[in-house]
């Protein structure tokens, strides 16, 4: 990668950590009553279960970003300082482990509808319409590379080294969703809805590196060095960006059924973004391949030394290859997201019921590491708050990427009309503390 | 071969220093970063400043630190067979053979002058390397020529046989196809399969049919240049007498242009010459630098005298197995602004056998083996 295509890469991660975003998932739409079609993107049963009949949504956002080797403190060092101390280098090294992830991304939703559809005052159905842009990039690499791009080879000798994991994706992509949740259960005590969203995407660009094969050997005398090495990634639209290009398309589908009781208690669960995206313009496919077992250039005459010539064949060993065409397939990002709360009730002035204490434990399990989406598991407790049914303050506390991080929202209502703010970690950007990540989201919408 | 550690385990880590120079500069202005950038990269930091809003930051632009990398490489490698050594591969005989030789007085050739019958000439001792006392090889070629200068002409039916001098045993012989006309030429080869030769190599031609031309003259002294080659393919081994000993000294220009591309880094540490030594012959390099004018000695070679190993030798004179031996050669930034002034390497070596058995045998199974490695901790400072 060129220094230019560097630098930008660098800077952004950087500046991710710096300002915006912790985790991949918004927990500030997880856990506030006030955005209920917001809601829905994560748990689509809960479309409509709020008793309002029309919503709206505003231009909205989120972004993230984050690590799980760099801390919040040390970007802040680089920042500040204007350099990249070797002992913090060295630092971070030293936490690399298995599989280490860098991540940052956005999803912009300009508008979305929702309407509910009754028969005497009843609920039949709910459906929605949505449209968001997101744009993601997702990194997954071993312990080994970087420690032997740093420290060089002699200090593994002996050993041989698995290089990888080297994965990674990025995409920029328009998601359309049409979705419907409706009641299947109502008891006395409990109520049960149902409620799915299919969705329409158009990606202008992605590239995906697929898992890596990459393993290397020095002997100890440093006498031969084995390497075998694999890596593919393939191209969409990077040639030539185009926002509004089409060169991939897909289809996803999110299902979920969510369990009210009387008593305040409540489960959602929802399978999201199962559905794949297949990119067939503009593909550039690029391998980079070498196994050897290299033991120097070979002289037929030792007298004659070694030349530029001899190293020049250095390249022979390996296999580059850029090939136009061809169609390539990603997953979405499918993930299990659950949510079990526990709501105390209160009743405003107008005599609305609404959860004014309520506590909320949630869990993603993403199924690949793509995007916006993560085999890490995340599991989130939240305590919202709601004063008099038009403020909401909420408070979350969650463990990702083997970090724990707090975050706080608040959200308020005035007639139809509710904006909020939130991130679901913050401790980072408040404390200066050892934090990998940080998020932050805006909400606005408006529910008749 | 090698025990597969997917996570190999902890280790060592070189000190090194705190970070001196910056390696990369990263231009940001107003914490944007400028220039040409790749979609991805401005994903990213769009991405990003979406969420940041109006930080600023201190600096405006990001310096990395020095590179230490610690490299242990294999550079270059060559191996040498017994089959490889050419200067043993090739055995010349030259001889001019005079008439009376033939049976032919010098004058005029009479009417009465007779066809002669079963000539045989020779010996015609070939040359031979000293201490070399036995050869085996796969093939070898004899090459026969001669410049015919006499009025004598020598029918089909002869035969060249090479023997052994002291034995006078025939090694290979072969009949020569064509006559050979009186003042013409002839030019003639045979090959051979497994061949085996001790010291001491000559060559007869045997039952010359001569046949004088009557009327022509010879001339006092005038005869057949005759000129004969023995050239060993396949080498399989060597036999050479102990304590022989070989020294030769040369001097031999320097290329070596990748010092150019190492200058802009520092570095530290070794070169390592790995030799693998299958012969049972020791030996010995003195090899010093020369400026341009190829006198003034710059540096030596190594600090001392680069010795290899001699194996160890069985019974028959072979070497029981490969020694290996590895010899280090520093090298640091001083040493490379020498390399870089050096035009010359000279240098002085002498290759040995051992005292005892009486004769030792290089094995065509065995080889010589050279293996250039680095062992270095550069420090990139562009």
């Amino acid at each position: 990668m060129t220094s230019r295509t560097l630098a930008p890469v660098l800077a952004g991660l950087l500046l991710g950590w710096s300002g915006t975003a912790a985790a991949q998932h918004d927990e500030f739409l997880q856990f506030s009553g006030q955005h209920n079609l917001a809601t829905s993107t994560a748990f689509p049963a809960a479309l409509g279960e709020n008793g309002e009949r029309l919503f709206i949504n505003l231009p909205s956002l989120h972004v993230y970003g984050g690590s799980d080797f760099l801390q919040l403190g040390e970007a802040k060092e680089i920042l500040d300082g204007g350099q990249i101390p070797a002992a913090l280098v060295d630092g971070v090294l030293d936490r690399l482990d298995r599989r280490n992830y860098a991540f940052a991304g956005g999803e912009i939703s300009p508008l979305a509808f929702g309407y509910q559809f009754r028969k005497k005052e009843k609920e039949l159905f709910t459906l929605s319409m949505t449209w968001t842009e997101q744009a993601a990039a997702q990194l997954v690499f071993g312990e080994y590379l970087p420690r032997v791009a740093w420290e060089g080879n002699a200090p593994f000798a002996g050993t041989r080294l698995d290089l990888g994991p080297i994965e990674g994706n990025v995409f920029l992509r328009r998601e359309f969703g049409i979705g419907a949740a409706f009641p299947i259960l109502s008891e006395e005590k409990m109520s049960m809805r149902a409620g799915f969203r299919t969705k329409f995407f158009m990606s202008s660009a992605a590239a995906h590196v697929r898992p890596t094969q990459a393993e290397l050997f020095t002997a100890s005398d440093g006498s031969q060095i084995d390497y075998d090495l694999l890596i593919k990634a393939q191209l969409a639209g990077s040639s030539s960006p185009n926002p509004m290009a089409m060169n991939g398309s897909g289809v996803g589908i999110d299902f979920g059924t969510s369990l009210r009781w009387t008593n305040g208690l409540s489960f959602d669960v929802a399978l999201n973004d199962l559905g794949y995206m297949r990119y067939g313009s503009k593909v550039v496919t690029r391998t980079f391949e070498g196994e050897r077992v290299f033991e120097g250039f070979e002289l037929d005459d030792p007298a004659a030394g070694i030349d530029k010539d001899d190293i020049g064949r250095f390249n022979d060993y390996f296999q580059t290859e850029s090939t136009p065409g061809g169609s390539f397939r990603t997953s979405l990002g499918t993930r299990l997201q659950m949510r079990g709360s526990y709501a105390l009730k209160a009743y405003d002035i107008k005599g609305r019921s609404y959860d004014q204490h309520a506590f909320h434990l949630a869990y993603v399990q993403g199924f690949g590491d793509a995007g916006n989406s993560t085999i890490q598991p995340i599991i989130t407790g939240a305590y919202v708050y709601t004063v008099a049914n038009v403020l909401e303050l909420g408070a979350t506390v969650g463990y990702a990427y083997k970090d724990v991080d707090a975050g706080a929202f608040f959200s308020v209502r005035g007639g139809p009309f509710r904006f909020g703010l939130g991130s679901g970690d913050i401790t980072g950007l408040v404390l200066n503390s050892n934090k990998a990540s940080a998020d932050a989201s805006m909400r606005m919408s408006m529910a008749f | 071969m090698y025990p597969a550690v997917p996570y190999g385990p902890p280790h060592t880590k070189r000190g090194r220093p705190a970070a001196k120079n910056p390696i990369k500069t990263i231009r940001m202005n107003n914490g944007m970063p400028t220039g040409r950038r790749s979609w991805t990269g401005t994903l990213l930091a769009a991405a990003a400043v979406l969420g940041l809003g109006s930080c600023q930051f201190a600096v405006d632009e990001i310096t990395a630190p020095s590179w230490q990398p610690d490299i242990l490489a294999p550079i270059a490698k060559s191996s040498m067979e017994i089959g490889d050594l050419s200067q043993l591969a090739v055995f010349d005989a030259s001889t001019y053979v005079t008439a009376t030789h033939f049976g032919v007085l010098p004058g005029v050739v009479g009417n009465d002058a007779q066809r002669r019958t079963g000539v045989n000439i020779g010996p015609y001792t070939f040359d031979w390397l000293e201490d070399i006392v036995g050869l085996d090889a796969g093939e070898a070629t004899v090459r026969l020529k001669i410049k015919n200068e006499l009025p004598v002409g020598v029918a089909e039916g002869a035969r060249l046989v090479v023997r052994q001098s002291n034995t006078g045993q025939a090694v290979v012989s072969f009949d020569l196809k064509d006559d050979l006309a009186a003042f013409g030429r002839l030019v003639d080869s045979a090959s051979f399969q497994n061949v085996a030769f001790v010291s001491g190599l000559e060559f007869w031609l045997e039952d010359l049919n001569v046949s004088p031309e009557q009327g022509e003259v010879i001339d006092p002294g005038m005869g057949m240049q005759i000129d004969a080659q023995v050239e060993i393919t396949g080498i399989r081994s060597v036999d050479v007498a102990s304590e022989a000993s070989l020294n030769f000294s040369d001097t031999t220009e320097l290329g070596i242009d990748l010092v150019e591309d190492l200058d802009q880094y520092s570095m530290d540490g070794e070169f390592r010459l790995k030799v693998s030594n299958g012969f049972p012959f020791g030996g010995r390099l003195t090899g010093i630098f020369l400026a341009a004018d190829g006198v003034t000695p710059l540096d030596n070679l190594s600090p001392d005298p680069i010795e290899i190993a001699i194996p160890s030798v069985g019974g028959n004179g072979e070497a029981v197995e490969s020694k290996e031996t590895i010899i280090s050669i520093p090298v640091d930034r001083s040493r490379l602004e020498m390399l870089q002034n050096a035009a010359f390497l000279g240098f002085d070596a002498e290759i040995y056998a051992p005292s005892s058995p009486d004769v030792l045998r290089a094995n065509g199974s065995r080889s010589f083996d050279l293996q250039l490695i680095a062992d270095f901790q550069f420090t990139i400072n562009p």
